[in-house]
């Protein structure tokens, strides 16, 4: 067989069929995947379902004005028609960074968001970019209270590859020595303004086992490898051309090319993994091309899934074999099933008298952030619910679009109260953690298609009991903080988003110590099929509470490295 | 112009009487909206819309061309019902300027445009509330709510709005996590 003298010629690009390594997805892991095992001297391709994205040219909103875009960035009736999922996080400066929900439709038995942006550097391009370690309270989490399975790591065997990940993509964050939020590689924080100082001074006051620090954000606070630094303008969604966050496109792309060994090719659906009975390992995918719907063959030695929690796990059930007929590296018949989410959009708002003599300047990508002080140690132990949740919260004074709410005259009084700044506020909303549970799932339709003729994905998700103790427990909490520190006026939300929301789906092929339970091992290895390799959201065995993106990487970056040095072994 | 009859509409709807004075013949809420009327009665949305954020030392709504992205919204965006709220209170405004002042509303003076907005204001306030929410969402949202909204939105994120009347920064470069705010300072037109 001499797979690697066969070309494909797409576009009057030539591609080689065969390569060291075959990456599936452009996203914030696969960005990873691909810059660590190129930068190991692998061959690597890298497949994204979706259009091109290059850096800076193909964020064609990035400079525009408010006064540029039609709709001022309202949201139409169209858009709540054509996108009804999609539309309930994109506005007008970033819709083309987020799929058709008519293109990309998907079974939802029960209401489930399923958030998608299908092109090279997926949703890295979006994100919100917080970064926040797990810690062993997290990782012992599913072992000491008996929810999903262990973690088959610990934070010392994840702890120095935080450190690697977070030296590449600059973080900008404060050291505080909290014990379950461990501290990272910061670049300097970015500062709070004087009631968000007001309000930590105060809980500190008023709480023994609460704090408060600055958000820890992927924006860079000082230039760092020739990207940035932050201007300021808080438009990241829309791509920054200043590379003044990380993504993709920015970081981890240019990297992996900068070596030689990369090549990237966009608009290749990946249909399935295929295998190989003979040598019990998979040889290659098999892809369908986005545009012209012909079936192409890649093969490699080793194969890195990063398609998205549901990506991946849809591609392993859809690559059945006479040894797998219930999809690739399922004994278990563990893939599809544990999605989890992280709950959120509860909390609370309030007002503070005072400070009126103080402003700021310059638009924060970040606000600050109050870590989880629920069921630490016994102390800390809430009878409600096990698990925690984290505040993501923000002090800003009332302007136009409060302002404009709040005042209900018109004319020359209520222009100079719209133009000027009011109150401050400051609002707190929860992050919570959901436990992994076997009856939140995806499977794949038997009968529906989508247009390139793959089964379409149906989703069953429930937030539980748990959850909703949680959410009670936060809601209230975040007055009672507020009230304490003196704000007035305080109102609770709960605004009930459906799950998906967070975007932050995680659990369908999860890590875990016994191939009866679970699909990976400690390595992000598929524990039937040895040179598969998962690193995206699919293998969380719980959630934690934090923004889960910064394990990704992390876990990514590690899997690479045991992958090469089994690959040198010729383990793989 | 007719004083008296102006001062007896808004003493019914003092006196509680709150049905909508005019508006009742145009409650067809459900027909195709008349965008030809929209546009015809540009310069009457400008003059509105300026009412509503008047110029001052700062450029006012007329001046930022409000009125265009208010017809842009109600025309492409918003659902029929919202669509003829809107336009059915432009025709209830422009027929009562009318049979009130015997003027057009263009040629009213100042204060004669305000009490005109105001009394359609006082017409909407029947949205306001627990009935209010009901009533928005079988009805949409009263014509006053409408224009206040869009003028607000509009003139905010207009280049004349958000440069001369708010603060603009394009590309701030740097953050300032405090600084010294003194009486008369615009707030920041972005976040």
């Amino acid at each position: 067989m001499s797979d690697s003298s066969r070309i494909y010629i797409n576009n009057k690009t030539i591609f080689q069929l065969s390569y060291d390594a075959i990456v599936v997805g452009s996203g914030i892991s696969g960005g990873w995947a691909a810059k660590e095992l190129c930068e190991k001297g692998l061959k690597t391709i890298v497949l994204e379902r979706g259009r091109q994205v290059e850096h800076v040219k193909d964020y064609p909103t990035a400079l525009k004005q408010p006064w540029e875009f039609e709709n001022r960035l309202e949201l139409t009736e169209e858009d709540k028609r054509v996108n009804p999922i999609q539309s309930q996080i994109y506005d007008e400066s970033c819709k083309h960074f987020f799929v058709n929900d008519q293109e990309h439709p998907y079974i939802q038995d029960k209401p489930f968001n399923w958030i998608r942006g299908y092109h090279v550097g997926g949703r890295s391009i979006t994100w919100g970019r917080q970064v926040y370690r797990l810690s062993d309270l997290d990782f012992t989490a599913n072992l000491k209270d008996g929810h999903g399975v262990d973690w088959p790591i610990r934070y010392s065997d994840i702890a120095p590859w935080y450190d690697y990940v977070e030296r590449f993509i600059g973080v900008s964050g404060q050291v505080e020595g909290i014990p379950h939020l461990p501290d990272g590689q910061f670049l300097p924080p970015m500062e709070m303004n004087c009631i968000e100082k007001h309000f930590k001074d105060s809980i500190k006051k008023n709480f023994d086992d609460r704090w408060v620090t600055h958000g820890r954000v992927a924006n860079l606070t000082r230039g760092y490898k020739d990207r940035g630094p932050c201007q300021y303008r808080n438009l990241c969604n829309r791509g920054c051309p200043f590379g003044g966050y990380f993504s993709s496109n920015s970081s981890t792309l240019p990297a992996a090319f900068a070596t030689g060994n990369l090549t990237l090719r966009p608009h290749s659906i990946v249909q399935e993994v295929i295998y190989d009975s003979n040598t019990g390992k998979a040889k290659g995918v098999r892809v369908i091309d986005e545009l012209t719907h012909e079936t192409i063959e890649f093969y490699a030695k080793v194969i890195f899934l990063n398609a998205s929690t549901i990506g991946t796990a849809s591609i392993l059930l859809q690559s059945k074999s006479s040894s797998f007929p219930n999809g690739l590296g399922n004994s278990s018949g563990q893939i599809g099933l544990n999605l989890m989410d992280h709950h959120k959009s509860v909390g609370a708002n309030g007002e503070y008298d005072g400070y009126q003599e103080y402003y700021y300047s310059g638009r924060r990508p970040t606000g600050i952030y109050i870590p989880r002080f629920r069921n630490l140690n016994d102390q800390t132990k809430h009878p409600d619910f096990v698990r925690g949740y984290g505040y993501q919260a923000d002090g800003e004074r009332s302007e136009w679009k409060d302002r404009m709410k709040e005042d209900d005259s018109f004319g020359v009084d209520f222009k100079k109260n719209l133009t000027a700044p009011g109150p401050w506020k400051m609002w707190m909303g929860a992050w919570g953690e959901c436990l992994p549970n076997q009856n939140n799932k995806m499977w794949l339709d038997k009968s529906l298609k989508d247009k390139w003729g793959l089964p379409l994905v149906n989703i069953s998700f429930e937030f539980g009991e748990n959850e909703r103790s949680m959410r009670k427990d936060a809601m209230n909490s975040a007055a009672e903080m507020l009230d304490k520190t003196g704000f007035k006026n305080i109102t609770t939300f709960d605004y009930e988003p459906a799950p998906g929301t967070t975007v932050h789906e995680m659990g369908t092929a999860r890590m875990g110590r016994d191939p009866k339970t679970s699909v990976l091992n400690s390595y992000n290895q598929m524990h039937d099929v040895k040179n598969v390799f998962i690193t995206d959201g699919s293998c969380m065995p719980s959630g934690g509470c934090q923004n889960p993106s910064l394990t990704y990487m992390a876990l990514t970056a590690r899997a690479c490295d045991y992958a090469v040095n089994e690959l040198k072994k010729n383990n793989l | 112009m007719n004083r008296r009859k102006f001062i007896s509409s808004l003493f019914i709807l003092a006196g509680g009487a709150a049905a909508t004075y005019y508006g009742n013949k145009y409650f067809e809420s459900h027909d195709n909206p008349d965008f030809v009327f929209l546009e015809k009665y540009k310069e009457l949305l400008g003059d509105l819309a300026e009412v509503i954020i008047p110029a001052t030392d700062t450029p006012g709504a007329k001046e930022a061309k409000v009125h265009e992205y208010i017809i842009h919204m109600i025309k492409h965006e918003k659902d029929v019902k919202i669509q003829n709220n809107f336009i059915n209170g432009l025709k209830d405004l422009k027929e009562f300027t009318l049979n009130e002042f015997n003027l057009s509303f263009e040629m009213l003076n100042k204060e004669q445009k305000v009490a005109v907005v105001r009394y359609f204001q006082k017409d909407g306030e029947n949205y306001k509330g627990n009935l209010g929410k009901v009533k928005n969402k079988f009805f949409g949202k009263s014509f006053f709510l409408i224009l206040k909204e869009y003028t607000c939105i509009g003139y905010c994120t207009s280049m004349l709005g958000a440069t001369k009347g708010l603060a603009y920064q394009a590309i701030p470069s740097k953050y300032l996590a405090v600084t010294n705010y003194s009486s008369g300072q615009k707030s920041w037109a972005t976040k």
